[in-house]
């Protein structure tokens, strides 16, 4: 023991609280790292009205970026809170009590939003990013490589289970038509048949 | 709203899609009149269909078959903003589908995709039903020939449906039992 005492939440700020329940909630397996806390806060600022007052995002090259999430991550560090993208010891103990008291709203919604994006590959990560958001994509330096790619990368989120069908065409750029011929073709079966009840 | 009674399906864009593609139109029309049923579609699904088969929507629209209908714009973007991996017309398949029943209306979305269908079980608490339940009612009501709608049952596994020789059986079989 240092003796140094542990951090309330109090003493956090909304921004650093949701920093912290977005690693809480990442689910096993989940890839965590910088450029996907930035796309995650990016889509909780979507949101939640305190944050994206808080948080100014701008079109960089890899898509939207704060640099106030940055400097709010490095805080938290500094705090002995994270390691990277990693809750310490300490700082799990106060994300478990930050998502204890969240509302229900608030807990769904970042599940929701971690549990998409923390499965998801980087370029799945961007391509989704660039479409759904264009306007961030527009000083990207991947934007070109990533696009050409397009049609790729739904058809894989698609056999991984990760979007729908209509998300699928969303991204590759195609009428639903033409997204199910190529699925089919692939041997992908997004549709679900089940025995009718009545 | 004047649907309060009525039973209202809600239909996605892929499940549209199929019943042109497998020439169902027809059968469609005839269960909608025998079932007094009012048939919507979300309006973000024009979006998502190419030149040909949105201009064949607007043709059934104008027939009177389906109808276009915008969800509340407020339920559509918060659904959007939680279910990232869904589609427009699949949100707003859902989002309608909460809306009318809200207000009282026995409305049931159809849809086929997994994902959207899992998120309206197990998030949404709606009982979604798919093409395949859509043929056999279409069947049941006489709207399509049993033996195509046995036929179109078979098919399924070539069009992106996910189905077990199981799955398959049953279903044939209780198309089967319908007329003995």
């Amino acid at each position: 023991m240092t003796g140094r005492e542990e951090t309330g939440i109090e003493e956090l700020s909304t921004v650093e609280k949701f920093i912290l329940m977005v690693i809480y909630a990442r689910p096993p397996g989940g890839k965590g790292g910088k450029l996907r806390l930035q796309k995650i806060m990016f889509k909780l600022a979507e949101v939640f009205e305190e944050l994206r007052e808080e948080l100014d995002f701008e079109p960089y090259s890899y898509g939207p970026y704060s640099e106030a999430v940055e400097e709010y991550r490095n805080m938290l560090e500094n705090s002995g809170l994270i390691s990277n993208t990693n809750l310490t010891e300490e700082g799990r103990r106060l994300a478990e009590r930050i998502w204890r008291h969240a509302d229900e709203h608030t807990r769904k919604v970042v599940k929701s939003i971690v549990d998409f994006m923390e499965t998801l590959e980087d370029d799945e990560l961007l391509l989704y990013i660039y479409v759904t958001s264009p306007e961030m994509a527009e000083k990207s330096t991947l934007r070109g490589n990533v696009m050409k790619k397009r049609v790729e990368i739904a058809l894989r989120m698609l056999r991984k289970g990760v979007i729908s069908i209509g998300m699928a065409a969303k991204l590759a750029g195609l009428p639903l038509n033409e997204i199910i011929k190529r699925a089919v073709k692939r041997g992908i079966k997004p549709f679900e048949a089940v025995v009718p009840s009545n | 709203m004047t649907d309060h009674g009525r039973r209202v399906l809600v239909l996605n864009a892929s499940v549209v899609i199929e019943l042109m593609e497998m020439s169902l139109m027809e059968a469609l029309a005839l269960y909608k009149q025998r079932e007094g049923l009012k048939l919507l579609v979300p309006t973000q699904v024009e979006g998502e269909l190419d030149r040909r088969s949105r201009d064949i929507l607007y043709a059934l629209v104008r027939e009177g078959l389906l109808k276009l209908c915008a969800p509340p714009e407020n339920l559509f973007k918060q659904l959007r903003s939680v279910y990232l991996g869904l589609g427009d017309g699949e949100l707003g398949v859902l989002a309608l589908t909460l809306h009318l029943n809200s207000m009282g209306v026995n409305a049931t979305p159809v849809l086929d995709d997994r994902r959207a269908r899992k998120v309206a079980e197990r998030d949404l608490e709606l009982a979604p039903h798919g093409t395949v339940w859509l043929v056999k009612q279409m069947a049941e009501t006489s709207s399509l020939d049993r033996s195509k709608a046995i036929s179109i049952i078979r098919s399924l596994r070539d069009r992106g449906f996910y189905i077990t020789n199981d799955i398959i059986k049953a279903i044939v079989d209780q198309l089967l039992k319908m007329s003995t």
